[in-house]
């Protein structure tokens, strides 16, 4: 039947890709440390139905071949990691990146993810863990009695406690060759992949790594305008892209009524 | 009057492929670095009158071809580091297995190894050699200057490699997944007047109100193709009517 039937449709396909994609980003326009997604599109292969040069008549050549291409696919969402807006709270466990890297977390069952989220907290045993509860590695606990903490751009940990201050561990940071290869898993984390390749661990403030803001919270990066401009594109594309069928549906309609 | 209905067959073939153009243009109206495919009937038949033809003037208007625009697109900021869009009439080559390829669509990434790559993973090609990202910098602090030289930190790591075909551009043969090959005769050149932006990506040359229109164009086109083919086919009944009658 009809080609452009299936071109077309390709194209609603990756429309709704891209609304999906702007949904998820509007739905994390308020969560710590999101990193918004960003669809990208490409066209599919071409059909050569008619060659460049060839002669149409005695002495006529036509001037271009003839190439029907096939519609369009969502070649990747790719994470954009811009450094999102910095929320001052008054939080002392709360940190915020200021720059690149990540901080690292162990799951349950000694998996290690990575995560741009400070917002930490104490659990039962004074460990520093992530809002959902995991460990921040490495591991570092607040004593009992402290009474206040710091936590300083360098990522050093220290107390008051009514013994008098002490440091109790220094914040690690991780960042990757390509961390738009990072996995999202989910729950603010992401995984080490193949693509991104291996954290490289250093400390906060070094070359390469931001420093550590603390009593801040970096928000996510989606800008709601944006997302909204985006969402009005993909559902004029993906209504015109309908419309292409309907045309494509009355041709055939008018075909068929030739035969009686 | 056979001759009338294949003449309408053939017309209504060539519709179909224009319309499939449009189609392929609408699907990809978000597609960035995509270049519209534009139909080139009437240059063809423009062609086939100045000759003085009658023969190629038919042949012309069931032959009409197609060929790519390759004006500018608008360039939308991204914010993001490697995405680069080129402002002018130039390509960004990619190194494939089959011979290098030439696009504008610069969504571009690093592999494990470093290398600067687009994003189905083909290298992308530098004036010496693939552009390797130091390891201890992070993509957020690469930096891609105007005439394409790629900084990462305060490091030199090499220098886009930008090239046109000047008149020939019409000659490059679209691939899919935004890159084009450049037939053997013609030898791409360094680019000049070609400026990259980073942070941007040049978005779709589709013009949607265009392709609305040319829509619209093609199917009352066929509209009347299909009136002529009906019209004929009454014609050819009553004929055959007044045949029956005079046996």
């Amino acid at each position: 039947m009809l080609k452009a039937f299936s071109t077309a449709a390709t194209g609603m396909d990756a429309q709704q890709t891209m609304i999906d994609t702007i949904a998820n980003n509007l739905a994390n326009v308020n969560t710590n440390g999101f990193k918004r997604n960003q669809v990208n599109f490409q066209d599919l292969l071409y059909l050569k139905i008619r060659e460049s040069d060839r002669e149409i008549a005695s002495g006529v050549t036509a001037p271009s071949a003839l190439e029907v291409g096939s519609g369009v696919r969502v070649a990747s969402t790719t994470r954009n990691f811009s450094i999102g807006d910095l929320e001052s709270t008054s939080n002392d466990l709360d940190v915020a990146i200021q720059g690149d890297g990540f901080f690292k977390v162990t799951l349950p069952n000694g998996d290690e993810r990575y995560t741009r989220d400070g917002a930490f907290q104490k659990d039962a045993n004074g460990l520093l863990v992530t809002a959902s509860g995991y460990q921040v590695s490495p591991g570092i606990t607040v004593p009992e009695d402290a009474t206040m903490v710091d936590i300083a751009s360098d990522g050093t940990v220290s107390v008051q406690t009514p013994s008098g201050n002490q440091v109790i561990g220094t914040l690690e940071m991780y960042r990757f060759a390509n961390p738009g290869g990072l996995s999202a898993e989910g729950g603010n984390l992401y995984r080490e992949t193949e693509a991104s390749g291996s954290a490289i661990a250093g400390k906060p403030g070094e070359q390469g790594y931001g420093s550590i803001l603390s009593k801040y919270l970096e928000k996510s990066n989606v800008q709601m305008v944006t997302e909204l401009i985006n969402l009005i594109n993909a559902q004029r594309g993906y209504e015109i892209n309908s419309r292409t069928i309907r045309t494509g549906d009355n041709i055939l309609r008018q075909l068929s009524e030739l035969i009686r | 009057m056979s001759e009338s209905i294949s003449q309408l067959g053939s017309g209504i073939n060539a519709l179909m492929e224009k319309y499939m153009a449009v189609s392929n243009n609408i699907a990809n109206a978000s597609t960035p670095g995509f270049k519209r495919t534009v139909n080139t009937f009437s240059s063809t038949l423009y062609e086939a009158i100045a000759n003085q033809d009658k023969e190629s003037l038919a042949a012309a208007e069931i032959c009409g071809s197609q060929s790519v625009d390759f004006s500018q697109g608008q360039i939308l900021r991204t914010e993001r580091p490697l995405d680069v869009a080129l402002e002018g009439r130039g390509f960004l080559v990619l190194e494939t297995p089959t011979g290098p390829l030439y696009t504008r669509s610069g969504s571009l990434d690093v592999n494990k190894l470093g290398q600067l790559v687009d994003i189905n993973g083909n290298l992308v090609a530098g004036q010496n050699g693939p552009i390797i990202i130091p390891r201890d910098v992070s993509v957020n602090q690469v930096t891609i200057s105007l005439d394409g030289i790629v900084r990462a930190g305060e490091t030199d790591v090499g220098a886009l490699r930008l090239v046109s075909f000047g008149n020939n551009t019409s000659q490059l043969e679209p691939v899919g997944l935004g890159a084009y090959r450049a037939p053997a005769d013609v030898e791409p050149e360094a680019a000049t007047n070609v400026k990259v932006r980073q942070g941007c990506q040049e978005s779709s040359n589709v013009k949607i109100m265009d392709e609305m229109v040319s829509m619209m164009t093609l199917s009352r086109i066929y509209e009347m193709h299909i009136n002529i083919l009906k019209r004929q086919r009454e014609n050819s009944s009553v004929a055959l009517g007044v045949a029956n009658s005079q046996g």
